[in-house]
């Protein structure tokens, strides 16, 4: 081994890098060499003085505290199962039925009612949010009459259920939604409530896509978008929305806030990487300019400008990479 | 005669030594190593856990979560500098695996996996820092107060040797002076390699990298430490 290679191996060598071979060559070569002698010396007096200032431990107090700060954090995000991008078959079914718990339960219902082998009739109680069904629980194949009178209002959920002993009788208790409207300005707290339920869970798409229109719209204008809530509800839009449009205009709403907010800027990656829409990933892709230089947002347009099936979101991907240098 | 009698607390005491004792810090990097090194045990186990995560499992997540974020916090407090940069990263790589577990191929380990989420975010506020020309010699805790970085020890230690203390707090200073001439890059892998120990090939896959590169980085970070130490001599 000669003084060059010596000096290139020295570092790794003190590192613990160095294969067995290579460190047979460079111990001869340092018997017979004082300069790189004085060289390696140099570079142990280095590695032991910037060890004077140790790796400090986290006090059990700040793991603690960080433990706790992470669990609130993901309490609020959707469970890991709906992530799996646009899932369709049963088990974007149930991803549905988790988010609604009124279709659950009427779901729910219809199975019992089913189940019962027959006849039920449904009473209402003339109280507005309560009401008892009494379902004889016939045994599988007895016929029954079915006295159905009229169905109560859109279940909400079932409370309680009643078994009566000694005979077949059972008391179902459920709650009725009863429909309501409220009026007012759309950054008023209890509509921008309403609204960030409707985001997320509306009666139909129509609803939906309006509601996440309004939000996004406030969220450009940077009025109430501070909160986090409404960003979360838009991010949340953006990536599970089953319509390509109100995906568009969850992104357009977050326009502002891809610099300034990580998770904003991973939910957009997010997006360009796996949206199923063309104008919604080219969407994304404009919209990274002002984080092109952070590193995971240069991984993901590598990877997009190298193996995208789409030539031009490959071309796009690549003008972005090259208009500014990597910082280093 | 009087003998004085220390009670040794129990570690779910909430007390905080700042620096711990020294078996308890190797016990448990040992440990996380093994878990990146293919321990085949470690990463079986790990995977098991990661696919009920995968199904739904909010549980089997938190003990993954519970094997590394001990590492990841050190590190990120190290290399950061400040309690609260650290706590950010801690909860934003995690809040990133949790959102892409359904998505982990199992072509590496969940240790190489959440490390190169942690190295990536401290990179960038490294880099961000530089643009923003942020003082690296102060360290500001979850309170929002400044602290000199790397000096955390007791008042009682201060009291016994204060010409010693003394040059503990310049030595470290001078530190952190040369670790501040390094690029972020060149300081992520100085301190992946130097206070971590992880192998280069490993530094080399969390930054998206080659061993080699990782190599030449090291060699270049050393070498600028080491004329930056001299000159302050």
């Amino acid at each position: 081994m000669n003084c060059e290679k010596a000096q290139q191996s020295i570092v790794q060598y003190i590192y613990g890098e160095l294969s067995d071979e290579s460190c047979h060559s460079l111990e001869q070569h340092l018997t017979g060499c004082e300069h790189c002698r004085n060289e390696l010396q140099s570079y142990e007096a280095l590695r032991q003085e910037m060890s004077l200032v140790p790796v400090e431990e986290p006090s059990a107090n700040f793991l603690a505290q960080s433990r706790v700060r992470l669990d609130d954090a993901i309490d609020l995000l959707p469970p890991p199962s709906l992530y799996l991008r646009f899932e369709t078959g049963l088990q974007g079914f149930l991803a549905q039925l988790q988010a609604a718990p009124g279709m659950a339960m009427a779901v729910a219902i219809l199975g019992l009612g089913i189940g019962a082998g027959g006849g039920h009739y449904w009473k209402h109680a003339r109280a507005a949010q309560f009401a008892t069904s009494s379902i004889p629980a016939a045994a599988p194949g007895a016929s029954a009459t079915s006295t159905a009178t009229t169905a109560p209002p859109s279940v909400f959920n079932v409370s309680r259920i009643v078994q009566h002993p000694n005979t077949d009788m059972v008391e179902v208790h459920f709650n009725t939604m009863v429909p309501a409207m409220v009026e007012g300005a759309v950054d008023d707290p209890e509509v921008q409530k309403l609204l960030l339920m409707a985001a997320q869970n509306a009666v139909d798409p129509d609803v939906q896509s309006n509601s996440v229109g309004l939000l996004a719209a406030q969220c450009k204008a940077g009025h109430s978008c501070g909160e986090g809530t409404v960003r979360t509800a838009l991010m949340v839009a953006l990536l599970y929305d089953r319509d390509p449009a109100v995906r568009l205009k969850a992104l357009d709403g977050l326009q502002p806030y891809v610099g300034q907010d990580v998770r904003v800027r991973d939910a957009v990656l997010e997006s360009l990487m796996n949206d199923p829409s063309q104008p919604v990933r080219s969407h994304a892709l404009q919209m990274l300019e002002p984080v092109q230089a952070d590193s995971s947002v240069r991984i993901v347009l590598q990877t997009v400008s190298t193996g995208d099936d789409n030539p031009a979101m490959r071309e796009a991907s690549l003008k972005l990479l090259q208009s500014i240098p990597p910082t280093e | 005669m009087e003998s004085r009698r220390f009670a040794i607390l129990p570690q779910e005491t909430f007390i905080s030594p700042r620096t711990s004792p020294h078996s308890r810090s190797e016990a448990s990097r040992i440990q996380s190593k093994s878990r990146m090194y293919g321990d085949s045990s470690a990463r079986a186990e790990d995977a098991e856990l990661i696919r009920e995560a995968q199904k739904g499992s909010r549980a089997a997540f938190d003990t993954l979560v519970r094997q590394y974020d001990h590492a990841v916090l050190r590190l990120a407090l190290h290399l950061t500098g400040s309690e609260q940069d650290a706590q950010d990263i801690h909860q934003e790589a995690f809040l990133k695996a949790y959102r892409h577990i359904g998505s982990f191929r199992f072509e590496c380990s969940f240790y190489t996996w959440i490390y190169r989420i942690v190295t990536n975010l401290c990179l960038d506020l490294l880099r961000r820092r530089k643009t923003r020309r942020e003082d690296p010699a102060v360290m500001i805790d979850s309170s929002g107060e400044e602290h000199d970085t790397m000096v955390n020890v007791s008042d009682d230690r201060a009291m016994a040797n204060p010409a010693r203390e003394l040059d503990r707090k310049i030595l470290a200073e001078k530190i952190q002076m040369a670790l501040a001439t390094l690029t972020p890059r060149e300081r992520t892998v100085f301190e992946l390699k130097h206070y971590h120990g992880l192998r280069l090939r490993t530094i080399g896959e969390m930054l998206n990298t080659t061993e080699e590169t990782a190599k030449n980085t090291l060699f270049r970070a050393t070498r600028k430490l080491r004329t930056q130490l001299a000159v302050m001599r």
